[in-house]
């Protein structure tokens, strides 16, 4: 009895997994183009089949957003609060929204690798850190997606991969206050 | 006869084997104080380019890196690549400007004179303040598209006529299409300043520094290289270059000029991102190059007292103060006392309060304490990023400070927190530590925000309403720069509120100490400045965390680990003491944003070698004003000659004077038509004025004679001079060709006046022979010689002088040296062999 409770309790995480799973990480290739990698191996092959077509794989070209290669105000938002002001709210997203937003072309990509960082040395411990603190288990370079705007310019922050599960992303929402417990 | 001719053809070709040698470089124009501050209202026709290559060397490094490439082999060539990409499309968009491909656009559309295009005027208002802008983008887009078609520039100047009425003749620079004997832009990489510069070092050039000059000519490629190629640039941080334009007509490039730049600007921004022939020039950095910051990157600086946009007195121009210190070579040591870390800033206009009457033409900005033009570069381009960079991360954490405080602690709970931190000394008790916290608090805020006693109130105000921060850069932020201010008007009231309410001298009583290091840093820098004094607020708030566990307000992060870093405020006066330091930093990049960021749509501009560009736009320098109170002395000292009848020696005229007729004072005197002394011969009253007249002798002024309608009179008398001098080429030969009351005049040397008019009015004749016979002629001298000297003022009355590369390289050439005679035709602008 306790066998096959097993049995149906690794069953029903299978299904979930495969139903919510999407891992993806992003690279440059040597044509020094940027593209954001889904690893359907480890998630669900119908992902990869409706974003292009392919089983396994999916290469995305991303283009770079406008003013993302650079020491702007937003950049360094982003860099030096990741973690701090930009925050997991540990809801898990909704992966069709997730798909759609790939699809569309108009996302932004960063990890603690990005080649936007203009604040700290490149794969700096730091930024590591930073990012890493956004997922509940550890992962290496959790890849935190933003939307683009429409002049190209990089947008609000929506979700973070982290290993094959992603969740929806907030700004300025990680904040505890004493005030309104007190009176 | 053809031999003979041979022959001479020869001897010429032989003796004057340099005569006409080219350097592609426009004549040098020196000014004066005066002349530099009317300048400023010229476009400039040469300028120096300087590429930042800092951020993109970083992304091309990580490049390498990400890619698995050699990281110097990357970075070397994605710099040589960003170069080649931004010096090649300044090149296309000037060709298809002279080519009447592009049109230009209007850089005031409030102008009358000239055709204003009705789409471009609308969509220049519409997106005016705005962070991007699609209609402007869309429609800059339509031009590119149009002046890449493959077509005559005839049929391109027709469709963009069609599009937004662009004029033929109001709107191209050019009247015909470009030809290759038609302008021209030459492009050098500067290697070093030298004497090819000379104009930003001195005013009124001597024969030394037309030698110098020449030496410079001789050795040119020891200070210029060529713009494209690579093997030169030694410094792969900063470039530097030099653009010259030639050979556009000069009445049309100063009507123009200043719609070129801003066209270039404009086009060069689009261009860098979307045009087509940037993913040509910049192959496989394309994706990178879009990415960029292209603003920030590249910056234009005339090399010359004119101006790339026209001097308005804004907060653009104003901000162009702050070039100038981060050129200065010692800007690092100095910092510290620049306004810009002021505590909180006086802000850029307050320099030409304190220092009306500063430096110019006389290397202000330290071009000679660097050997290399790349070094100077490097140092005023980090300076300036380097300040940028430290304000920016100041303002993101301000602003996200406030987003956060105005989200999370609700003004009517101020009061409240208040209370509760401060209850004890409330109730008469507290300790020293406590009774400081609370003075630092209200005396912050009485000095930010008190309606009467605060000195920075009125600044905050009138800064709350601007959007330039908004612009350029806070467009991550919640809430907008009025916003934000509006938040703290309003809690900065419930603090004074507070304050007010307080027992002042039972709390802060004799037993009170005030411990100065408490107080936050910019209060320190503001009203202690010259004590230096380090600010303790960080480690007193610190003191506070070991007592008091729970903050009123911290990151999520605070609950894994408990750091001060992922506080955001402990306690009410905390927050409201960081909310005070957030509205300082934001006032700050404000206060300087234009200094520090370029516009969103505009490649940056400045005019760092004319410091009264500002000064004249805001009225704080009249280049005119020495000229008005020099005639204004001449006249009322005439005047008063005039009026003594005992005083001798006043110029009468005899009545054969016609009046309009323009004419010298020594031509008069020649001519017998004015006396000064019956006892003296014409030829003796011209030397003997000399001294004291001085330039005005020859001077062509028209005759104006008083009351000529029913003159009853046989004689005039003298009543004075009006002449407003302007630019001359050579001191004792000014001459006048402008100005209503002047007619034409030959102006081969192009020189400029005002205008000028020798006075007269009708007296008796028995007056005129009783003042001959008396006396010294006091007063009349005295005017001369003040008006001399004021003549002879090398700042304030305007001047210029020339220099132009080729006539001086072939006089060199040919003597070896450069006689002292060709000096005054140098200066003229003329040749010398």
């Amino acid at each position: 009895m306790s066998l096959i409770r097993v049995f149906l309790f690794s069953f029903i995480m299978i299904l979930s997994h495969n139903a919510y799973s999407l891992v993806f990480y992003n690279q440059w290739n040597q044509s020094f183009e940027k593209e954001l990698v889904l690893d359907c191996d480890y998630g669900e092959e119908s992902i990869c089949l409706e974003v292009c077509n392919e089983e396994r794989l999916c290469v995305v070209k991303e283009e770079v957003c406008q003013n993302c290669v650079a020491n702007t105000a937003q950049m360094s938002d982003v860099f030096t609060n990741m973690g701090r002001t930009y925050v997991n709210t540990t809801e898990i997203a909704d992966i069709d929204s997730v798909i759609d937003l790939i699809k569309s072309g108009e996302f932004v990509s960063i990890n603690s690798k990005s080649l936007y960082n203009m604040i700290y040395e490149f794969d700096s411990f730091e930024l590591r850190q930073n990012f890493q603190s956004l997922c509940p288990v550890h992962v290496g370079y959790p890849v935190v997606i933003f939307d683009k705007l429409s002049n190209g310019e990089m947008g609000k922050v929506r979700y973070v991969g982290c290993g094959d599960t992603t969740y929806v992303m907030d700004h300025n929402s990680g904040i505890s206050s004493t005030i309104s417990e007190l009176y | 006869m053809f031999k003979i001719l041979f022959s001479l053809f020869l001897a010429m070709t032989i003796s004057l084997p340099t005569l006409g040698k080219e350097f592609d470089l426009n004549p040098l124009r020196f000014t004066n104080r005066a002349q530099c501050a009317l300048d400023s209202n010229m476009p400039a026709d040469s300028v120096f380019l300087i590429i930042n290559n800092v951020d993109p060397g970083r992304a091309f490094y990580k490049l390498a890196k990400l890619t698995g490439s050699d990281p110097k082999v990357v970075t070397k060539n994605g710099i040589e690549v960003f170069r080649y990409t931004v010096i090649n499309l300044f090149q296309i968009i000037h060709n298809k400007l002279l080519n009447r491909e592009l049109p230009l656009l209007p850089s005031d559309t409030t102008r009358l004179e000239r055709h204003l295009p009705d789409d471009y005027t609308k969509f220049s208002a519409k997106c005016s303040g705005q962070n991007s802008c699609k209609s402007m983008q869309s429609y800059i887009q339509f031009l590119w598209e149009n002046s890449e078609r493959k077509t005559s520039s005839a049929s391109k100047v027709i469709k963009n006529y069609e599009l937004d009425n662009f004029h033929s003749k109001d709107n191209y620079l050019v009247e015909k299409n470009f030809e290759k004997e038609g302008p021209k832009l030459f492009c050098h990489y500067l290697k070093k300043f030298s004497p090819l510069q000379a104009h930003l070092y001195g005013t009124k050039p001597n024969r030394k520094a037309y030698e110098q000059f020449a030496v410079a000519l001789d050795k040119i490629d020891d200070y210029l290289g060529e713009c494209d190629r690579f093997d030169n640039h030694e410094n792969l941080k900063v470039a530097a270059y030099q653009f010259d334009i030639a050979g556009v007509k000069e009445k049309h490039w100063n009507e123009l000029g200043f719609d070129y730049w801003h066209s270039l600007k404009t086009y060069f921004s689009w261009a860098f991102r979307n045009a087509s022939v940037v993913r040509e020039l910049s192959n496989q950095y394309y994706s990178i190059f879009k990415g960029l910051e292209i603003e920030n990157l590249v910056m234009l600086m005339p090399n010359s007292c004119k101006s790339i946009e026209a001097p308005k007195c804004n907060s653009d121009l104003l901000g162009q103060k702050a070039i100038r210190e981060f050129a200065q070579s010692d800007f690092k040591t100095q910092a510290f006392d620049a306004d810009i870390f002021d505590g909180v800033p006086n802000g850029p206009q307050d320099d030409l309060v304190t220092d009306p009457f500063t430096e110019v033409n006389t290397d202000i900005l330290d071009l000679s304490e660097f050997d290399l033009a790349s070094q100077w570069a490097q140092n005023m381009t980090s300076n300036l990023s380097g300040t940028r960079n430290t304000i920016k991360n100041n303002v993101v954490k301000a602003v996200n400070f406030i987003n956060i405080m105005s989200r999370h602690f609700p003004l009517q709970k101020f009061e409240v927190e208040f209370q509760k931190q401060f209850q004890t000394i409330l109730n008469s008790g507290g300790n020293n530590a406590a009774k400081n916290e609370l003075y630092y608090l209200c005396s912050e805020y009485y000095f930010l925000a008190h309606e009467t006693f605060s000195s920075v109130r009125g600044n905050l105000d009138v800064l709350a309403k601007t959007n330039i921060l908004d612009e350029m850069v806070l467009g991550f932020s919640q809430k907008n720069i009025s916003e934000l201010f509006s938040y703290f008007d309003i809690f900065s009231k419930q603090v004074i509120g507070a304050c007010s309410k307080l027992s002042q001298k039972e709390i802060f009583d004799d037993e009170f100490e005030l411990e100065k290091a408490g107080y936050a840093q910019w209060y320190l820098d503001k009203t202690a400045k010259e004590k230096r004094i380090q600010s303790q607020f960080k480690a007193k708030q610190l003191e506070k965390l070991s007592k008091r566990v729970q903050p009123l307000i911290s990151y999520k992060l605070f609950e894994s680990y408990p750091t001060f870093d992922n506080i955001v405020c402990l306690d009410a006066s905390h927050c409201a003491r960081e909310l005070a330091t957030s509205v300082v930093e934001i006032f700050r990049a404000v206060t300087y944003a234009s200094s520090l960021w370029a516009k969103k749509d505009q490649i940056a501009s400045n005019s760092g070698f004319n410091p009264y560009a500002e000064r004249l736009a805001c009225k704080v320098y009249d280049p005119w004003f020495k000229t008005k109170s020099m005639i204004f002395n001449l006249v009322s000292d005439i005047g008063q000659a005039a009026l003594t009848f005992t005083t001798p020696g006043l110029i009468y005229g005899r009545l054969g004077l016609q009046p309009g007729r323009v004419v010298s004072f020594k031509q008069l005197v020649k001519e017998g038509m004015i006396e000064y002394d019956p006892q003296m011969k014409p030829q003796r009253i011209v030397a003997g004025l000399a001294a004291d007249f001085g330039p005005l002798l020859g001077v062509p002024c028209k005759i104006s004679i008083a009351n000529t309608a029913n003159n009853p009179y046989e004689n005039f008398r003298f009543v004075g001079i009006s002449a407003g001098t302007c630019s001359s080429k050579e001191e004792h030969t000014t001459i006048a060709n402008s100005g209503s009351d002047v007619s034409d005049l030959p102006v081969e040397d192009r020189s400029a006046c005002a205008g000028c008019q020798i006075n007269f009015e009708g007296v008796a004749t028995s007056l005129t022979h009783v003042a001959q016979n008396v006396g010294p002629i006091y007063f009349l001298v005295r005017g001369f010689v003040r008006l001399y000297k004021a003549l002879k003022d090398p700042h304030n009355i305007p001047r210029d002088w020339e220099a132009v590369p080729s006539d001086i390289y072939d006089t060199y050439k040919k003597y070896g040296y450069i006689p002292e005679r060709c000096v005054k035709k140098f200066r003229k602008g003329r040749a010398c062999r």
